[in-house]
């Protein structure tokens, strides 16, 4: 038995004649944590939408735990847990009858984790949902979903109101909770530096197509940065494959490449002519060469 | 003067049906003038042409008057309007400038039809005393819905007073309408002043709590318990609570009944039997039964988009949802409109009437809120041509009998008899197309309602 989670194929969306997503397939497995990245209006809400059922895709299939997503039985929503983008708290009740109202729609609720979490992260239960800031109605909205200890956790910018510190805080103890029973979290967001300390893989997100999914590691390895410098001018294009950007500046050039491997670095040594300086680069600067 | 005019534009299309409408509405106004222009004024056909231009002027200046209420306290409140210079007068102008456009577009269409129509009460008054009459009426449902969605007591005494206002001149003994036009002129101007005087001063407006149905918050209690061990809910309560927020039908029965007292209190203000009928009357109770009517169409889409929670969390089918959702629009309908239809059921037997035909009134109203019920229900698939077509022609189906029956005619015809019995038929029909769309409902297509206060930016 396969011990994928949650897996799209072909997955395309139209709104209104507006292609939102195209031609998406990937896979998660159980234990991992996947970050979603992409610019805002990129299609990454969407994607977490359809993933979940709650939006029939136009084109291709999603499913998860094996089952298709937008007929999930009870059985398999009982193993989700989903923190959306914009909080759906009710306005006029504590903190506390929200976490009651929710829980009593569970078979299961562990109170004393919440509890727990709801000491630690400091979210004033006493106060109502429409007094708390930003950041306490996502802490808020997160304990909600972890309540009934789902098998998969899914995040849409679970820390987008938050400092740093707590925005810190708050995803080593979220990740801590994932790892004790090898859930799988698949969050969004735009913060690149969160994801790259937490997450194990990566999909990015680039006008409604998946451009890269896979391991971090792989991902960092891939993508690289060459420094260039020949003896004679180069050429306005260099024909390198998989170039994402390239600038040149006479007898010096930049080139970031994907899919780079060492057996390349020789080839294109001898091919140019040229000195070959590799640099590998943060998560943060393969996205922006990605959307360069 | 750019602000307030694209102000006055927002109170005209601020939601997509109203948009559809002023299309829609502006086509057949358009086509009504130009045929008469060809066809003249007499006759079987240019009597058509002429209820044409009217009903489509009225739904376009009825959807506005209703909504820019509840568009005014939603623009004002948030915090970063007072960051723009002059944001609030020219807010408050603009929907002056609405109301002033609304009156004139439908005074100009009863004078337009005043040329062909019969003579019926309603069409004795001036055009002056018209369009003093339909300021007044606009200023009282724009005011009573800015009050309504912020503090539901106000909203009360709001209605009490417009609705004595109303009645003055019936209770004073002024038969002749000409008679109350300086006085309607009157209230209408201290209306504004008196409402500028307040909203221009005052430091901040409260946000609406009508879309979000987030009701009267909880007062702060230091018995409030602050952990989750101390409560207990059931699931019932929480489904309640997901679909319709603090709103409960308890409460939901009460706003009822209190209406239900104020529009008793209004009718027994009629006076004996024998007074002429008033239009102020006439007025007041469409209102009230356009508002039983719409009621559903309101509620049946904020429980669509608040399902999405039940689903995932509650795990709860499509098909159950649907159940559900329409289950819990009923029992709002009933608490809602219950009692006012009992009071004005008692008040028919009882009570001399304010408008001749007004029993067909009330069965039409309860028909189309049954028919918007479904509509509402069935709209959660986001197919936009259809969705248009059959929300414009709905609209116009559920109200033209009303309309026409209680402004322009005395006698409900065979056909307009016909009219609520349609409407039930179309109930039947869309519930099973809805029942259809819940198989495939989108939640992206159907998120619950949020302002943002940077939409305001771009206006102001």
């Amino acid at each position: 038995m396969s011990d994928s989670v949650l897996s799209a194929s072909h997955l395309g969306k139209t709104i209104r004649g507006k292609t939102i997503l195209r031609d998406i397939c990937v896979e998660a497995s159980s234990g991992n944590v996947v970050g979603v990245i992409g610019k805002n209006g990129a299609g990454k809400t969407t994607l977490l939408d359809i993933l979940l059922g709650f939006s029939p895709p136009t084109s291709g299939t999603s499913s998860l735990f094996g089952h298709p997503s937008f007929t999930l039985p009870p059985t398999i929503k009982k193993k989700i847990g989903y923190v959306p983008q914009q909080d759906e708290l009710v306005n006029g009740i504590t903190g506390a009858q929200q976490l009651s109202l929710t829980a009593s729609l569970c078979t299961h609720w562990n109170r004393a984790l919440i509890d727990r979490l709801s000491g630690v992260w400091e979210v004033p239960l006493d106060r109502r949902t429409e007094t708390l800031s930003g950041g306490e109605r996502q802490k808020l909205s997160t304990l909600l979903a972890l309540g009934h200890e789902p098998e998969l956790l899914i995040l849409d910018e679970p820390v987008s109101s938050l400092d740093p510190v707590a925005r810190r805080q708050f995803l080593q103890q979220l990740l801590e909770i994932a790892a004790d029973q090898a859930r799988t979290v698949l969050f969004s967001s735009h913060i690149v530096s969160d994801l790259e300390r937490v997450a194990n893989q990566i999909w990015i997100v680039r006008d409604g197509a998946l451009v890269w999914h896979g391991d971090l590691d792989s991902l960092k390895e891939s993508v690289v940065r060459l420094s260039l410098r020949a003896r004679k001018a180069f050429p306005d294009s260099l024909n390198i494959a998989n170039a994402l950007t390239y600038r040149s500046d006479g007898v010096r050039a930049t080139v970031v490449v994907s899919d780079w491997s060492a057996a390349k670095e020789a080839e294109l040594a001898h091919r140019l002519d040229a000195d070959i300086e590799i640099e590998n680069l943060s998560l943060e600067d393969i996205f922006v060469e990605l959307h360069a | 003067m750019k602000g307030i005019l694209q102000t006055a534009i927002l109170c005209y299309t601020w939601v997509p049906l109203q948009r559809r409408l002023l299309a829609i509405g502006a086509v057949l106004i358009l086509a009504g003038h130009l045929g008469l222009l060809l066809l003249g004024t007499t006759g079987g056909l240019a009597f058509l042409l002429l209820l044409c231009v009217l009903l489509s002027s009225s739904f376009i200046g009825v959807s506005m008057v209703v909504s820019t209420g509840v568009m005014w306290r939603s623009v004002s409140a948030p915090r970063t309007l007072a960051l723009l210079p002059y944001a609030r007068v020219k807010l408050l102008l603009g929907v002056l400038v609405a109301m002033l456009g609304f009156a004139a577009l439908l005074t100009a269409s009863f004078a337009l039809f005043r040329l062909e129509a019969p003579p019926t009460p309603a069409l004795q008054p001036s055009l002056l005393g018209m369009f003093v009459y339909l300021l007044g009426i606009a200023t009282a449902i724009t005011l009573f819905f800015f009050l309504l969605t912020g503090t539901y007591y106000v909203a009360v005494v709001a209605i009490v007073v417009c609705g004595i206002a109303g009645r003055l001149p019936v209770i004073s003994g002024m038969a002749a309408w000409v008679g109350t036009i300086p006085l309607l002129a009157t209230a209408t101007v201290l209306a504004w002043v008196a409402f500028a005087g307040w909203y221009l001063r005052v430091r901040r407006v409260a946000p609406t709590g009508w879309y979000g149905w987030s009701g009267r918050p909880a007062r702060n209690s230091p018995n409030l318990p602050t952990r989750v061990s101390q409560i207990d809910t059931s699931r019932e309560s929480a489904v309640t609570v997901q679909l319709l927020g603090l709103t409960s039908l308890s409460r939901l029965m009460r706003q009822g009944w209190l209406i239900a007292l104020v529009a008793a209190v209004l009718l027994l203000l009629q006076g004996a039997p024998g007074r002429p009928r008033a239009v102020s009357a006439a007025l007041f109770l469409i209102f009230l039964l356009v508002s039983i009517g719409m009621f559903p169409l309101g509620v049946s889409r904020i429980v669509a988009s608040r399902s999405r929670t039940l689903w995932l969390t509650g795990g709860c089918s499509r098909e159950r949802l649907f159940l559900l959702c329409e289950s819990w629009t009923w029992r709002c309908l009933g608490a809602s409109a219950g009692p006012v239809a009992a009071v004005l059921i008692a008040a028919w037997v009882f009570l001399p009437h304010p408008i001749r035909n007004w029993g067909y009134f009330l069965l039409t109203a309860l028909a189309s809120a049954v028919f918007v019920l479904y509509l509402g229900l069935m709209d959660v698939t986001g197919r936009g041509l259809s969705k248009l077509s059959v929300e414009v022609l709905a609209m116009f189906a559920c109200w033209a009998p009303v309309v026409l029956s209680s402004i322009l005619t005395a006698t409900v015809t065979p056909a307009m008899q016909l009219s609520p019995v349609a409407q039930l038929i179309g109930a039947v029909v869309l519930r099973w197309v809805g029942k259809n769309h819940w198989r495939r409902i989108d939640w992206v297509m159907n998120k619950p309602l949020r302002l943002s206060s940077q939409a305001l930016r771009p206006v102001l």
